[in-house]
């Protein structure tokens, strides 16, 4: 009998202050039974509408960061039926183009993984108390709070 | 009889008030809710009033909601509005 659907899905959550290699972790999410591996990287933007951004710079209240990242890691899991969840968030100075979080997933078929990175980042959006300062090209700085979906 | 918490600051409102925690007296004779707590920072910090609304409070980190019963010996974390990912 095929295995189709995950029994214990593979968690991983961190917290880094170093660039994030997120092929480091494809084997990490790799499964037999899966027909999907999906990631997706947030990045320092340049430019937002016009402001030319410099460098980001993250920091986070670290322990309850990191149990609401396990705990949405946990229900992407078990809502989506993956095989494996992985989310890393970069702390501190965030250059253009770097990473600033990395999710990864597997799963048996597509569209598991297509879901449930839209719904992770969501919900890393909405609760995970990890803030941003901008720096923008003129040396201004400014923490980042939005109200309302961002 | 007042009671002193320390409730810890992040990002915007700990730039600021230019300082990692701040300090409120509550009133140690009546149940005090999270609402009260949100609304006697708002009262002795005027500098962030106007950022409470959008704040949540958190207890031995965990958000909880506005009618939850405050226990002074607990950690406070008021937390602004989240910009991860």
């Amino acid at each position: 009998v095929t295995q189709t659907k995950p029994i214990v899905p593979r968690i991983h959550i961190a917290l880094t202050h170093d660039p994030i290699d997120h092929h480091s972790f494809d084997s990490y999410v790799a499964h037999p039974d899966s027909g999907a591996h999906a990631w997706f990287l947030g990045v320092t933007r340049r430019t937002t509408n016009d402001r030319i951004t410099d460098h980001l710079f993250y920091e986070a209240h670290e322990s309850m960061a990191k149990s609401q990242m396990d705990h949405i890691a946990i229900s992407a899991a078990s809502r989506f039926n993956l095989f494996a969840v992985v989310i890393i968030h970069r702390l501190g100075k965030v250059d253009i183009g770097q990473s600033s979080i990395a999710v990864g997933c597997s799963s048996a078929h597509r569209i598991e993984s297509f879901e449930s990175l839209a719904w992770i980042m969501d919900e890393v959006k909405r609760d995970v108390p990890i803030w941003k300062r901008e720096t923008y090209a003129g040396g201004q700085q400014e923490w980042v709070h939005p109200v309302g979906p961002s | 009889m007042k009671r002193s918490l320390e409730i810890e600051l992040f990002a915007g409102v700990r730039t600021t008030l230019g300082k990692p925690s701040l300090t409120i007296e509550i009133d140690d004779q009546q149940t005090c809710v999270a609402s009260d707590v949100l609304q006697a920072i708002a009262n002795q910090y005027p500098e962030i009033a106007g950022m409470i609304p959008a704040c949540r409070l958190a207890i031995d980190g965990v958000y909880v909601g506005h009618d939850h019963t405050i226990d002074p010996s607990c950690r406070f974390d008021l937390i602004p509005p989240v910009s991860g990912g």
